[in-house]
């Protein structure tokens, strides 16, 4: 092929990519154990945030949330034995993203803990995530104690059964909970959809309390999970990713496209994948962020970068959208004119505005979207995203929150594979 | 505001300054990087980047450099800063930037394989996807040039020099940018071709300063002489090191990581880099690496080109 006519189809790629991922249409529809409603998943398999990687080489809070996990599924009954399962090569570990699926921070989705289901009106796609139990000490983070399990427990006995005659009673009268307007409004009032979602929590909960009114299930239930939710600044989280898979999984796999479709870290290492290039991944280190720290934590304490939540990035929102969340600083450290450069600069490395992602700030412009490795490349610009951070010890939990530059390494490999594949 | 490292041309220039009442003038700013002119008529590059050379010093600095340097501002070094107007930089941390020479001192002629060749071309493409229309007629007069050189160095076996430095002579000034596209082609192929040549039992060739300075402006055309004779950066000798040492991989790598600086600078380098590069092997081993590059070049520069209604060049509007 003529090397202009390459830029032709990537030209042509690109723009169905970024087109397919603003139109994707995500809606809650299920609730389940993971094992019921994710395809291939199965006991004594746990998925988890990130790349592909084996226990010798895990982070302290990705193997405290392995710890964790198999102490909630009962597969070991103390944390020493469950670390022993877990080197023994019995139980297996697979990234998220190959099961459609995404987590926050360790992400680990274990085989009964229930898990969100949307489908993509638009393109039929199916994605997974979990509910979200908080923060400070909590799975994700690495913590594994009795606090831990019992509240994992009680989101499998109460929280779960709540939602899912929840999105019963919702389908009675629709397909779903639309998820896509939800996040739009959000961002007209202060959230960014990755780490805020103050706002995006209570339009959910206005959403589906209704429909959790009519469940008749226990009055005493209904009341702990609207609270439990309420409470929970984070609730929406599992949700927004989810969501953001499915956006940008209906922009993966078009070939010829060189726009980045996941965007992943789990503890060790970061990953990416990129559309035209399949599930190929590539990787760097991954690096540690700068933050604002919970009291008596500094950076010594933290653990390298992780989870699956850089897939709001991915789909144009969270560090992208921080124009449109200026109480975010608080949280995550820098300034507000911070939040609006970075804005800005996000948008030399994507491909285009988003078309429902708007910022009122900014003369409601769309949120930068669809980070093209070529672009990455030629700026040296890498995607920053909002984080939240693990101490690097397994069992401890969250010790803040911040900012994180990605490594340019694999943008490079990428465009080098990419070169490879389809060069002249 | 201080200087993290320097550069050994750029340090001497300081230490023969010392005493005197400037080091030089403020020739041009922008965002991160100012051109110094000193008094004994070499460049210095202030730079708030971190890519290092004999020529720079590099400023731990965030800001912009315009909002604290101005052009034609006198510069001088006093009690361990640099000193101008409204901006002062201690020297005190600043670490010498010492370049390692025995990549410069090549005994065996690279072989680069075809495919390696092939993929760093295709980077170059991609890196293309935007160029503009100036940018693209340069490359159509460069490619022209190139191929008149080419067809003549084989009419004309004892006379390649010759035969180069006239097509590069013909090429400094043309084009975009502060360094013009021709002169960083220049630059790049005299880079290759000067370490390479002695190889072949082929002279240096060096274009003049008198060239230089007519053709060009003084900045770009104090860059070019430098590179033609071996004084480059980091990224530059990162190159040359991976040819030179073969690593297959990294010279991949090192190709990206010069494709990509400044606008269409890494471009142009590294066209000049590959044009002599696949001069050098064909001339070597006769192989056909620099048709694949004309082939390259034509495709890039004439393709996505069409003549409008008014007889302007215009690009092919995308669908």
């Amino acid at each position: 092929m003529a090397s202009s006519s390459i830029k032709e189809e990537i030209e042509k790629a690109n723009q169905e990519s970024v087109t397919r991922m603003m139109e994707s249409d995500p809606l809650w529809v299920d609730i389940g154990f993971a094992k019921k409603v994710i395809p291939g998943m199965k006991d004594y398999k746990l998925i988890h945030a990130g790349p592909p990687i084996e226990w010798e080489r895990m982070s302290g809070p990705m193997r405290g949330a392995i710890i964790g996990a198999i102490l909630y599924e009962k597969w070991a009954e103390t944390p020493k034995e469950a670390e022993e399962l877990a080197k023994s090569g019995k139980v297996s570990f697979e990234p998220n993203h190959h099961y459609n699926a995404v987590g926050p921070m360790s992400g680990v989705i274990s085989p009964t803990m229930p898990a969100i289901v949307l489908k993509d009106k638009k393109y039929g796609n199916q994605t997974y995530s979990l509910l979200n139990e908080g923060i400070g000490k909590v799975l994700r983070y690495g913590g594994y104690d009795k606090e831990v399990i019992d509240r994992l427990n009680w989101i499998r006995d109460v929280l779960g059964p709540v939602l899912e005659a929840t999105i019963k009673e919702v389908k009675k009268e629709k397909e779903g909970v639309a998820l896509k307007p939800i996040m739009s409004q959000a961002l007209h009032m202060g959230d960014e959809c990755h780490n805020r979602h103050v706002a995006a929590t209570s339009l959910f909960l206005r959403e589906i309390i209704p429909y959790m009114m009519q469940t008749r299930l226990d009055k005493k239930d209904l009341i702990d999970a609207y609270n439990f939710m309420n409470k929970n600044n984070f609730t929406f989280l599992g949700f927004a990713m989810a969501a953001a898979k499915a956006m940008t999984l209906a922009a993966h796999n078009i070939k010829y496209s060189t726009i980045v479709t996941v965007m992943s870290r789990n503890g060790t290492d970061i990953g990416i994948w990129v559309s035209g290039l399949g599930n190929e991944w590539f990787t760097a280190p991954a690096p540690v962020p700068k933050g604002v720290w919970f009291p008596g934590f500094s950076e010594k304490d933290a653990n390298p970068d992780l989870g699956d939540s850089a897939i709001m990035e991915t789909a144009g929102i969270g560090g992208f959208a921080m124009a449109a969340a200026p109480a975010i600083v608080a949280w995550v450290g820098g300034s507000v004119s911070f939040a609006v450069e970075n804005t800005k600069k996000m948008q030399e490395i994507c491909y285009t505005k988003h078309k429902y992602f708007t910022i009122p700030y900014l003369e409601f412009e769309g949120t930068p979207t669809g980070v093209d490795i070529r672009k990455v490349v030629k700026t040296g610009i890498t995607p920053t995203i909002n984080t939240g951070i693990a101490h690097k010890e397994a069992g401890i939990g969250q010790v803040g929150a911040g900012i994180v530059k990605f490594p340019m390494k694999m943008f490079k490999d990428a465009l080098k594979a990419f070169a490879e594949k389809y060069g002249l | 505001m201080h200087l993290e490292s320097i550069g050994e041309i750029a340090l001497n220039e300081i230490t023969k300054s010392e005493g005197e009442s400037k080091l030089g003038t403020v020739l041009n700013v922008f965002k991160s990087t100012a051109y110094i002119k000193t008094i004994s008529n070499e460049l210095i590059i202030l730079t708030t980047l971190p890519l290092k050379s004999p020529i720079t010093m590099n400023l731990n600095y965030r800001g912009n450099l315009k909002s604290v340097l101005k052009p034609l501002a006198k510069i001088k070094v006093r009690d361990g800063k640099l000193q101008t107007n409204g901006f002062t930089a201690s020297l005190v941390e600043a670490k010498k930037y010492v370049v390692q020479k025995q990549c410069l001192n090549a005994d065996v002629l690279f072989s680069i394989l075809e495919k390696d060749f092939r993929n760093i071309l295709s980077l170059l493409n991609l890196e293309l996807y935007n160029a503009s229309i100036t940018w693209l007629k340069t490359y159509q007069v460069v490619t022209e040039k190139f191929m008149e050189c080419l067809n003549e160095t084989k009419k004309l076996k004892n006379n390649l020099q010759n035969s180069i430095l006239n097509f590069l002579t013909k090429i400094i000034g043309l084009g975009p940018g502060f360094t013009p596209s021709g002169d960083d082609f220049a630059a790049g192929f005299l880079f290759i071709f000067n370490t390479f040549s002695p190889l072949l039992k082929l002279k240096k060739i060096k274009i003049s300063n008198s060239i230089l300075f007519s053709h060009t402006n003084w900045v770009s055309g104090k860059i070019v002489d430098y590179i033609q004779r071996g004084i480059a950066d980091e990224v530059l000798y990162k190159v040359l090191c991976c040819l030179k040492n073969l690593q297959r991989n990294s010279l991949t790598d090192s190709f990206l990581d010069l494709i990509s600086r400044g606008h269409t600078t890494g471009v142009d380098l590294a066209m000049g880099f590959l044009a002599a590069i696949s001069f050098l092997q064909d001339t070597a081993y006769n192989s056909s690496l620099t048709s694949k590059l004309i082939l390259f070049l034509l495709e890039n520069t004439k393709q996505v080109l069409f003549v409008g209604g008014d007889g302007n060049l215009r690009k092919l509007p995308k669908n």
